[in-house]
């Protein structure tokens, strides 16, 4: 067995995403701010012909900037999440990698909000960001 | 169905905020409304106003009293084609009640549509 990740990379850290996840990776994406959403989903991006939220994770950071209003990133990952779509905005993105599934561990290195496992990647520890779990948290309503 | 919908369309910095024309029952100065404290849309969309001249929209709600809402500034009539009108995300709207839809059209700013039935004085 095998996991597929999608590294990114936000401010200084390196994450992983699942790549079944990943629709699509665009670059640089203009957004528009929605006051009073939380501040993990300041806003919206139009993609395909409809408005998709945006889900910034550096909040979830320890002392990670979030996204200000004007500012945009380099790349943005479009995922699926049960059923809804998301724009995560980040500075980098590297290709798909195949692991070995027990190369993920519970997460001892890394600390990310809703990254339970982390694994190594080329000797950088890299938290797997639980998608699913962030959902369920910013929009209980909308999760299967 | 018509295909456009009419939006009074409220100029602000960096966005613009609009509400179904069909719902605007008045509009009247503020230096003229007597009424009950009047909702600032600014600030509910965390939108800087423009400035210049402040209005009451009377707003018609099911069932209810029209909700008075304070606007500064340009105010404009604009016909917006529905499949134009993105409906907020699901995962938003949980959040965000009061905007039902955003409109993005190059060489413009976004454009937040409101929901009178949502936005609760």
């Amino acid at each position: 067995m095998s996991i597929s990740i999608v590294p990114a990379k936000l401010h200084d850290v390196w994450l992983v995403v699942p790549a079944g996840a990943v629709q699509e990776i665009l670059g640089e994406q203009a957004w528009v701010p929605i006051a009073g959403a939380p501040a993990e989903m300041p806003g919206v991006i139009v993609w395909r012909g409809r408005a998709v939220a945006v889900l910034d994770m550096a909040p979830l950071m320890s002392g990670g900037a979030p996204l200000a209003v004007g500012e945009r990133r380099r790349r943005t990952i479009v995922v699926g999440v049960d059923g809804a779509t998301f724009a995560l905005p980040v500075d980098a993105v590297r290709e798909v990698q195949e692991l070995p599934d027990d190369a993920q561990r519970p997460a001892q290195l890394t600390r990310l909000r809703h990254a339970t496992m982390e694994l190594e990647l080329d000797g950088v520890p890299m938290p797997v960001v639980d998608l699913a779990d962030v959902v369920r948290v910013l929009a209980p309503a909308t999760a299967a | 169905m018509n295909d456009e919908l009419a939006l009074m369309v409220v100029h602000a910095r960096n966005v613009d905020f609009a509400v179904a024309a069909a719902r605007v029952q008045e509009v009247v100065p503020v230096d003229r409304w007597a009424g009950e404290p009047a909702i600032d849309l600014a600030q509910l969309v965390g939108v800087e106003p423009e400035g210049g001249a402040v209005r009451i929209l009377l707003l018609a709600r099911a069932g209810r009293e029209p909700l008075a809402a304070l606007v500064s500034g340009d105010v404009t009539l604009r016909h917006i084609a529905r499949d134009h009108l993105l409906p907020l995300p699901a995962p938003l709207a949980a959040h965000v009640r009061w905007i039902s839809h955003v409109v993005v059209s190059d060489g413009q700013q976004p454009l937040l549509v409101l929901d009178a039935e949502r936005v609760v004085a």
